[in-house]
């Protein structure tokens, strides 16, 4: 059980300590010049200036959206949560790709419409495409805390005095402050780590300088200076998160059995949250499917462009189930120790995972390259080296469901079948798996499903010519290839789809 | 034992506890102090405290779930857990019953029981499962999932499972607790008599007094990690040891009194003792020892609370004095003394001279007052 928790714990840390060493190969002053230098003002000003404008306009789509979907009497209330979550399975490239694709000379727009609108670029397309796919983070965090929300507090606010709009200040919003506060993070990470969208909208983010930095002009100093930069920011958002959080209590205090939440009754602005609802719908929803649609259409592939989406797809595969796999069987144990066992080593190493999760795409796969070229040449551009990264980055996605579930089972269970003579480890096999393999699949599922439209530690860290089919859609269309981009597009967000609500319709029968 | 030299000594306990301690490194966890315990064979021990006595923590000790820091425990003739020994909890041949029974709920009510059946071949295994069921009456049951029984069912299959591969020892923990009151007496009675049946050794936890004085054929008071006394039931009521336990099994009135040989002087009169004690003593006396005397005989009390409770009342009183001392008296339900009634009161039974606890010197701040 140890071991595979210790690699766990030492594979994260591995890739950032080559990152440290590769960042001081080069002498003090010429660390200096490099890194104190206005371009790297630039690249920090862009990227916060990106972060915060995804969290406002995920904010003004997803907060509305989820009290509309719980608290108010709004029609297909259930099919709204089922579509606005569903663009978790549309990766940000195929997002950017959808909005690139509507201007031009053969855009979507020009053709229906004859508008000839050129195509998004810069901080407006990468932060546009940024919130269309990363708001269901928030919706589904504040949807859970409205239907939490205890219908008696309000209650007894409105019999100590308080009018609506001051319930909403005073009662409600403070306490959607922790889930507004973890879907947030959630998303700043998303905007920190993504290399997809910035690198297709050509905007000076640090990932994307990132890799301008290490591919175009082979500067790895810089670039692991660069690497550093942004997960420090990572980490610092992450702490931040944590001191606003605080040690408050949000949960219901007191006994007695909570009621049903209280809907209200839209009445006349029904029409008006109709049109909302759909709208947001249909920019994060339907845009990509429109536009996908729209380019297949004009130039239908052929059977060449579909076997070569088809060999994408097995290659894709070939490295996805391994992780996925991979990734349950370490978090498996990773998860059962910080859960059970009462030792130190046990939260520190899951601290680890998730530390491999928040470190951005693109400084882990650099610090791998680095770490194979120093320490490894053998295993630089292969396979293995790729699904160590993946699972790296991966881990805490597949430990948190199985954490859970674990926390669930009561430690009496696996003593009474120590009290009947099973051996600890046999005890856990026979009676705490057995209950926990739902979650395990779903982890199995949800890393499964990352990695196949994983982007750029594939990008960077992949052998030669190993196109995945996120890196196919990504070449293609940072070409301008819109029309042969499309099909390899279409393969992921049909894949992702079928995933996404093989998950959500497994968590409901939970 | 065949070996056992001349004079035939008598039969080992079946759990043996030495010098038992754990202590925790958080406060919130309940030690165990240097604690001496014999579990004869075929007897059922109950463990009673207040929560937070450290009881549970005995029981996990002897299943091995907790390891002692000092102190050896025998189970069976072997010593499974002492300075240079330590039996994992599955080598120990217990069963354990669980406060929330912790039924496999992936497994049927058959392979819950079989559970712990590992040799043998199938058919004898199931044979021995299905044995179990129907001593406990669980048969119609076999194909089913512990959720799709009711408490008391559960609590059964718990039973069952514990039983069937024939423990040295079995461990209770508060088993009847999550039963409600209506279904808690019938339950403890039929598992009294199933243990019975079988002459199983058995140790149960609770902190429910009834439960301890009925379902024991000896009983354990601890109090904050130490044993205050062990004994039938009848003899700890009786002759309880420490003014803890004479409060925490039943009420009694606690009065100082003066020992001088076979009598002490005490504010309500000179009362006999049960064991001669000299000088400075604190003496129980039940309430059911005091008597009222119409007649104006005896010392003079002040009725305060009349509680009446069926079969018998229970009248709160105090001396009319210059001592504010207060007393509980026990009279049958037909009693016509009332609330403000001035009468006066006598003891018929011998009083008990108690000793000082051995934990309340340590670690009174520890423990919570009993308020009974």
């Amino acid at each position: 059980m140890l071991i595979p928790a210790l690699v766990a714990g030492i594979g994260t840390v591995v890739p950032i300590v080559y990152l440290v060493l590769r960042a001081f190969d080069a002498d003090a002053a010429t660390v200096a010049r490099l890194v104190l230098r206005e371009r790297t003002l630039l690249l920090l000003l862009n990227t916060v200036a990106l972060t915060v404008g995804v969290l406002v306009t995920t904010t003004i789509m997803a907060v509305p959206l989820a009290w509309l979907a719980v608290r108010s009497d709004l029609r297909f209330r259930r099919l709204v949560t089922w579509l606005a979550v569903i663009p978790l399975a549309i990766p940000g490239y195929v997002v950017a790709y959808a909005l690139i694709g509507l201007g031009g000379h053969n855009g979507l727009m020009a053709q229906l419409f004859d508008l000839t609108v050129p195509r998004p670029r810069g901080y407006w397309g990468a932060m546009i495409a940024l919130s269309m796919y990363t708001f269901p983070y928030l919706f589904l965090n504040v949807r859970a805390a409205l239907m939490g929300l205890d219908p008696s507090l309000e209650e007894s606010a409105r019999s100590l005095g308080l009018g609506g709009r001051e319930i909403v200040r005073r009662v409600v919003l403070p306490q959607l402050r922790p889930a507004l506060l973890a879907g947030w993070l959630v998303i700043a990470l998303y905007v920190l780590g993504d290399f997809g969208v910035v690198a297709l909208m050509r905007f000076e983010a640090f990932s994307y300088a990132i890799y301008l930095q290490y591919s175009a002009a082979f500067d790895r100093v810089y670039a692991a200076w660069l690497s550093l930069m942004l997960l420090a920011m990572t980490l610092g958002i992450v702490i931040a998160e944590a001191r606003l959080l605080g040690a408050r209590r949000y949960a219901r205090i007191g006994s007695g059995a909570q009621r049903a939440v209280v809907v209200t009754r839209l009445g006349r602005w029904a029409p008006l949250a109709h049109g909302y609802v759909w709208l947001v719908l249909l920019a994060s929803l339907g845009l990509p499917i429109i536009v996908l649609t729209y380019w297949m259409a004009l130039v239908p592939p052929d059977l060449a462009a579909w076997r070569a989406v088809g060999v994408a797809f097995l290659r894709t595969a070939s490295v996805a189930v391994p992780t996925a796999l991979l990734a349950t069987a370490v978090a498996i144990p990773v998860a059962y120790m910080s859960a059970r066992v009462r030792m130190r080593g046990g939260r520190v190493i899951e601290r680890l995972a998730y530390l491999g999760y928040a470190i951005p795409p693109v400084s882990l796969a650099l610090a791998m390259v680095f770490f194979a070229l120093r320490s490894a040449p053998w295993l630089y551009q292969t396979v293995p080296l790729l699904i160590a990264a993946y699972v790296i980055g991966f881990l805490a996605l597949a430990i948190g469901p199985i954490r859970s579930a674990v926390l669930q089972v009561p430690a009496r269970i696996e003593e009474a079948a120590t009290s009947l003579g099973r051996r600890r480890f046999t005890a856990f096999w026979q009676v705490v798996f057995p209950v926990v393999r739902r979650p395990v699949i779903a982890a199995t599922a949800l890393v499964l499903m990352v990695t196949m439209k994983e982007l750029p530690i594939t990008f960077l860290l992949g052998p030669t010519g190993f196109t995945t089919l996120a890196v196919s859609v990504f070449s293609r269309t940072s070409e301008g290839m819109m029309a042969a981009a499309a099909p390899f597009a279409a393969a992921i967000v049909v894949f992702s789809s079928l995933f996404v609500g093989l998950l959500i319709s497994y968590e409901g029968r939970r | 034992m065949s070996d056992a030299p001349t004079p035939p000594t008598p039969p080992r306990p079946v759990v043996e506890l030495r010098d038992v301690s754990k202590a925790y490194p958080r406060p919130d966890h309940v030690a165990v102090e240097h604690l001496d315990l014999d579990v004869a064979a075929g007897e059922i021990l109950c463990l009673l405290g207040p929560s937070g006595c450290g009881k549970t923590t005995l029981l996990r000790l002897i299943a091995g779930f907790e390891i002692p820091d000092t102190g050896t425990v025998r189970i069976a003739d072997q010593i499974v857990a002492g300075p240079d020994a330590w039996v994992q909890p599955d080598r120990r041949r217990i069963g354990f019953v669980f406060q929330d029974y912790a039924l496999f709920p992936h497994l049927t009510v058959l392979q819950n029981v079989a559970f712990g059946l590992r040799r043998g071949s199938r058919a004898a295994r199931l044979e021995r499962a299905k044995a179990v069921m129907d001593l406990v009456g669980l048969t119609i049951f076999a194909g089913r999932y512990p959720h799709q029984l009711s408490g008391g069912q559960q609590q059964r299959v718990a039973l069952a499972r514990a039983l069937a591969p024939a423990p040295a020892v079995l461990l209770l923990d508060e088993p009847f607790s999550n039963l409600d009151a209506a279904l808690r007496g019938s339950t403890r009675d039929e598992v009294r008599q199933i243990l019975k049946r079988t002459n199983t050794t058995a140790v149960l936890v609770t902190h429910d007094q009834e439960e301890a004085m009925t379902f024991g054929d000896r009983l354990a008071v601890m109090r904050a990690g130490h044993l205050e006394q062990a004994g039938s039931a009848e003899t700890v009521y009786a002759r309880p040891r420490t003014a803890f336990v004479a409060s925490f099994l039943g009420r009694t009135n606690l009065l100082r009194g003066e020992g001088h040989g076979t009598v002490a002087r005490t504010p309500i009169g000179d009362l006999a003792l049960a064991r001669p004690a000299q000088g400075q003593v604190m003496l129980s006396v039940r309430p059911e020892s005091l008597h009222f005397r119409p007649n104006g005989n005896g010392v003079s009390v002040r009725v305060l609370q009349r509680e009446f409770k069926g079969h018998d009342l229970t009248f709160t009183c105090q001396l009319t004095g210059s001592d504010a001392l207060r007393l509980i008296v026990q009279t049958g339900p037909d009693c016509t003394v009332r609330v403000g009634d001035t009468v006066g009161i006598s003891v018929t039974t011998a009083a008990i001279p108690l000793e000082p606890s051995v934990s309340s010197a340590a670690s009174l701040g520890q423990t919570r007052p009993t308020s009974r």
